[in-house]
């Protein structure tokens, strides 16, 4: 592999061990990968941070790369990680979340801004930006819809490209790689379903980029529950949607298709079907803020909760259900904070930096989820091996206040 | 990843889940044994993305392989061989060592890997 002069000198050692570390795993990974070049990267997001997953094993990594004095050469931000409050009284291990917490410490030293699955809502990446993203619904989200240019980076590399400052070129970093491979005529579908679409057309692609042809998006919600589902079920790293992806229109000039699906809206209400199931009761965790909400969406949940709660019909038990809206902590404040406040004796917390699928909600012996995110029910149902149930957004509020226990679809 | 090693082949006919299959205090393969010094021949590796973590875990606890010898690494196995300073070669004729390694591990077999010199002599 091509290394400039800085490049050169920072294998070599000139700049610390950290950083020297850093750039030979990112060099040895690019050129297995055929890279010819580094690229330099504005904007690095960490992905793996939380304790249940990495275990100690992670911590110790980590640790030793801030021992070895390893900062971040440009700016970093990172996932959410284990919820540390009480579900219902039911808390993980002192030592979990202990673990947790010296991991999060450690990211600080390291230069870690913030903790969010969203970073583009935090620091929107400028079009033609290179980015070293680890977060799939982020690197979807920056690729599609923002012009940026990010591989999913696996494991620690996101870390180790944020202490090197670059990361190896290739996949979507390069502009040809950028062409999409296979072509999906949609149909227009109920904001409801935009996220099991997402999934469905993930099995579809694979690893492939699929331009999207016919689809419709009323609001900046339903593309990032899209394209977080798509995420879920795919490894592509973008998508060209029409309409949506700067410059759609050159990316798909001249195209041959590998392959070309043409969906109806039965095949969708068929693939939706598959999900449909009873929701056990028990220890009920109603979950909004899958992928983290934006500040706007945060005041809009809130609003729909307080406007709800005032007209003081609410006569159903509350103590054996929760309601978690997650999101970054910056937009946790004035009148956002004001109102979650005011929620609080209803069981509605407002969790800033943490993410419920990452906690292993079957340890705080939660019995059952609904959500509005067909990411968090997929990831969900996988990891806990709890009933999931998906709603849209103000059903699901509904469901949680009035406690009408049955799935919409 | 370049280095030379030596030591007892140990042929692992599936893909290695690092997370799930290795116990990283004992350095323990579920269903192989020990991986300890020994020269670990693989297909490649499955499942979760804690693998790099979990081989550089290995290696500090003084639990790794010698080497790795894989026929497709991803980038999970290189960044943790990497980080971890343990030699990893791709194997170019996956099916003729494969074969052979078929044959000879049901004795014990050892083996030689001089990776600058994209080597590698069984004994």
């Amino acid at each position: 592999m091509y290394l400039n002069n800085v490049e050169e000198r920072m294998i070599r050692g000139e700049f610390g061990a950290a950083k020297a570390l850093a750039l030979k795993v990112i060099v040895k990974v690019g050129e297995a990968l055929g890279a010819q070049e580094l690229v330099e990267v504005k904007h690095a997001h960490i992905s793996g941070i939380s304790y249940l997953n990495i275990g100690d094993p992670g911590l110790e990594l980590i640790e030793d790369i801030v021992k070895s004095g390893g900062v971040v050469e440009v700016f970093t931000s990172a996932n959410p990680y284990v919820v540390i409050s009480d579900y219902l009284g039911s808390k993980h291990s002192d030592q979990v979340i202990g673990k947790q917490l010296r991991l999060v410490n450690l990211l600080n030293r390291v230069g870690v801004k913030f903790y969010t699955c969203v970073p583009y809502e935090v620091r929107p990446p400028k079009l033609g930006e290179h980015l070293a993203w680890a977060e799939s619904n982020a690197v979807l989200y920056a690729n599609t819809v923002l012009g940026a240019l990010s591989n999913k980076e696996g494991g620690p590399l996101a870390l180790l490209a944020a202490i090197a400052g670059r990361t190896y070129k290739s996949g979507v970093h390069i502009p040809s790689n950028r062409k999409p491979r296979v072509l999906i005529n949609a149909v227009d579908v109920d904001e409801a379903e935009l996220g099991f679409l997402g999934l469905m057309m993930g099995e579809l692609v694979g690893e492939r980029i699929p331009y999207i042809s016919g689809l419709r998006f009323r609001n900046a919600y339903g593309l990032k529950s899209f394209l977080a589902a798509l995420g879920t079920s795919s490894n592509t790293p973008m998508a060209v949607i029409e309409g949506v992806t700067p410059g759609y229109g050159e990316l798909v000039a001249g195209v041959n298709y590998e392959e070309v699906f043409n969906l109806s809206y039965g095949d969708v209400r068929s693939y939706v079907k598959r999900f449909v199931g009873d929701i056990a009761a028990g220890r009920g965790l109603y979950l909004v803020g899958c992928p983290h909400l934006s500040r706007d969406e945060l005041l809009l949940v809130l609003k729909t909760l307080s406007e709800e709660v005032i007209k003081g019909n609410i006569t159903s038990d509350l103590s054996r259900r929760e309601l978690w809206i997650t999101t970054y902590e910056g937009f946790v404040s004035g009148d956002v904070l004001e109102l979650a406040n005011k929620l609080v004796k209803y069981n509605v917390k407002v969790l800033p930096n943490v993410c419920a699928v990452v906690s292993r909600l079957d340890l705080l012996k939660v019995d059952y989820v609904v959500t509005d995110s067909v990411k968090a029910c997929s990831y969900i149902g996988r990891l806990c091996k709890i009933p999931v149930a998906v709603l849209p957004t103000r059903e699901l509020i509904r469901m949680y206040l009035y406690g009408n226990l049955r799935t919409y679809l | 990843m370049e280095g030379d090693a030596d030591g007892e082949v140990l042929f692992v006919d599936r893909p290695i889940s690092f997370l799930g299959d290795l116990d990283v205090e004992r350095g323990f393969l579920t269903d192989y044994g020990c991986v300890r010094g020994k020269l670990l021949v693989f297909p490649g590796s499955s499942g979760s993305t804690v693998g790099p973590y979990v081989i550089y875990s290995l290696a500090k606890k003084s639990q790794a392989p010698a080497a790795m010898l894989v026929k497709s690494p991803d980038t999970l196995v290189i960044t943790g061989c990497v980080l971890s300073n343990i030699p990893m070669c791709i194997v170019s004729d996956w099916l003729r060592l494969s074969d052979f390694l078929r044959e000879c591990v049901k004795g014990r077999c050892f083996g030689r890997l001089l990776s600058g010199e994209g080597v590698f002599i069984v004994e």
